[in-house]
């Protein structure tokens, strides 16, 4: 549904701001743009909406080239911006038609809708001067569906808003894309955030992409466990000729076809008490720190 | 069409609903009623009594409410008009730049051609409305300073108009001579808009639009510097005195106002050049 292809970008001499990216978000699905503060990451998405001018490369948005034929590709956008800013001295309302008629669309039915839709009816009239982060957030939000957008562009869509404000906002995404089918593409640093969102991510650092897939592939390498022993030395000694591999003090990485009860017995065997074992599940963290690293 | 309309109504809601556009309809009003005082000053009414009765008029019956509202206006729009519209038009694509919003604009199917194109007629719309806000004003100054009715004097010394005119005459000359007055400052609002267009603070914009007017100004008035009158756009713009002349040069007028719109249409191109190339990032 959007493809990035070899998109290049520079702004200054010393560094390219995002380096030959290429990867492709499918139809329906979650994805999340992964990368520190000044990645690259808003430069791409700048990229997708034809704001930024591209070096190299092109985006296609089902198949139709944004850099090309900008305003036809963008009809199935829509998009959020991290900081969304709006006219403060005029109403949502206001700001929501305005923003519409921009793309051709004045039903107010339609707009209506998508104000029930983010739970905004009853402030819809007031000046967004005197709107909270989470309200602006669901406006920023009722603006990108208007009109009935395929793909959704978030940019650190959940940056300032509190726990509740959060989850408010996954729940959303989610319906969105269960109910409507809708191209999510997620744009974060939090990286807890894209672990709940998204079923695919890309990992971008300095402007390079690093890696793009579920993440199932880098976890799947290895399993670690924490072990809780009175002779942490002996069960070394136990466990890396069966293939360990000690992760600092207390952990250890094991070969997939290895069953760490065999562990347990061994280390039992040569006296070593055993007094916990626990399995740790690899988080999208440990693999953004492994693949980044 | 009829979107472009709803369009531009989204774009004019947007300008009016800003106190900055309300502040200047009020210095406005101000710097008339101090104008009104200054007029009525002993050695400015010894002034104009000399010069109305050198042309052999009587200085009661055209030391009137036109003529009061003749020299209101078109000092009220030469000190502050320009400054003002420098400042509105400075604003109207570098403040939404420096905000954000622009970002949001940008992220619909929209092209950045019409975006502007919306943003200029707003502009134009503007300007015409300052005008006529500054010409209905000045004529409401002159009628409570003068009462209503009387003749017309103009005198305007660098186009070469000395006429009188009897009251309907130049009621209808005044009213008529708004659209051109309004034409004329389009100019500055064009210059103040190009350098809106450009990646510069909205304040760097109004006051390379006003330094603009004021170089202009400067190399108008330098007595070695006559080619230069040809290019410059005061010069032009003060064509609209002209519009009180007897009988009216309208090839002169229609040459200027070319020109002017010439000039009008080039800023639009070139800030549309500038913003056309540049790229928006958060």
């Amino acid at each position: 549904m959007v493809e990035i292809d070899a998109i290049s970008k520079t702004f200054t001499k010393e560094r390219k701001a995002v380096d030959a990216v290429s990867f492709t978000v499918r139809k329906g699905e979650i994805f999340g743009l992964l990368g520190h503060n000044g990645a690259g990451k808003s430069t791409l998405l700048g990229c997708m909406l034809g704001m930024v001018y591209p070096d190299q490369g092109e985006v296609r948005i089902d198949g139709i080239s944004v850099q090309q034929e900008r305003n036809r590709a963008l009809r199935k956008v829509g998009a959020i911006f991290e900081a969304p800013a709006f006219y403060d001295y005029l109403s949502g309302w206001q700001n929501l038609k305005i923003l519409a008629a921009l793309s051709g669309f004045t039903d107010r039915t339609e707009i209506s809708r998508v104000v029930d839709l983010v739970n905004l009816t009853e402030r819809i009239k007031h000046p967004v001067g005197t709107y909270s982060h989470g309200m602006r957030q669901r406006l920023a939000l009722a603006q990108a569906l208007l009109p009935s957008p395929e793909v959704l562009l978030l940019d650190e869509p959940t940056d300032g808003l509190d726990p509740e404000g959060i989850r408010e906002f996954r729940d959303f995404v989610l319906r969105l894309r269960d109910e409507r089918g809708m191209t999510i593409l997620f744009n974060s640093h939090l990286l807890a955030e894209v672990e709940l969102l998204c079923d695919r991510v890309a990992i971008i650092k300095r402007g390079r992409l690093l890696y793009t897939g579920d993440g199932a592939d880098l976890r799947q390498q290895s399993q670690r466990f924490s072990f809780v022993v009175d002779d942490w030395t002996r069960l070394l000694a136990v466990a890396e000729p069966l293939g360990g591999r000690p992760d600092g003090e207390s952990h250890l990485h094991l070969p997939l076809n290895l069953d760490v009860a065999e562990v347990v017995a061994a280390a039992v065997q040569a006296g070593v008490r055993v007094r916990e074992v626990h399995r740790h599940k690899e988080t999208l963290e440990d693999l953004y720190l492994k693949v980044s690293a | 069409m009829i979107l472009f309309l709803r369009q531009l109504w989204g774009e004019l809601v947007k300008m009016s609903a800003r106190k900055r556009t309300y502040v200047g309809f009020g210095a406005f009003l101000g710097l008339e009623a101090g104008l009104v005082w200054i007029l009525n000053t002993p050695p400015a009414r010894r002034h104009f009594q000399r010069l109305i009765e050198s042309g052999g008029f009587d200085f009661t019956d055209y030391w009137s409410m036109l003529s009061l509202s003749f020299l209101i206006i078109s000092w009220t729009v030469f000190l502050l008009g320009g400054i003002y519209l420098a400042l509105v038009m400075g604003d109207i694509v570098a403040k939404e730049t420096e905000e954000g919003s622009f970002r949001l604009l940008m992220s619909r199917p929209v092209s950045r051609l019409r975006i502007l194109a919306l943003k200029f007629c707003a502009g134009t719309i503007y300007t015409f409305a300052l005008i006529f806000f500054i010409g209905l004003t000045s004529l409401a100054a002159g009628a409570l300073n003068r009462g209503w009715g009387g003749g017309m004097f103009i005198w305007a010394p660098e186009q070469g108009v000395f006429e009188m005119y009897p009251f309907a005459d130049g009621l209808l000359r005044y009213l008529g001579g708004l659209p051109l007055l309004a034409l004329s400052t389009l100019t500055t609002a064009s210059v103040a808009f190009m350098f809106s267009c450009f990646k510069i603070k909205p304040a760097t914009a109004a006051i390379m639009a006003v330094t603009v007017s004021i170089v202009d100004m400067i190399l108008l008035a330098l007595p070695f510097a006559t080619g230069y009158k040809e290019f410059s756009l005061l010069n032009h713009m003060a064509v609209y005195a002209k519009f009180f002349a007897n009988p009216i040069p309208w090839a002169q007028l229609v040459k200027d106002y070319t020109f002017l719109l010439g000039v009008d249409a080039t800023c639009f191109i070139i800030g549309w050049l500038a913003f056309q190339s540049r790229d928006f990032k958060s």
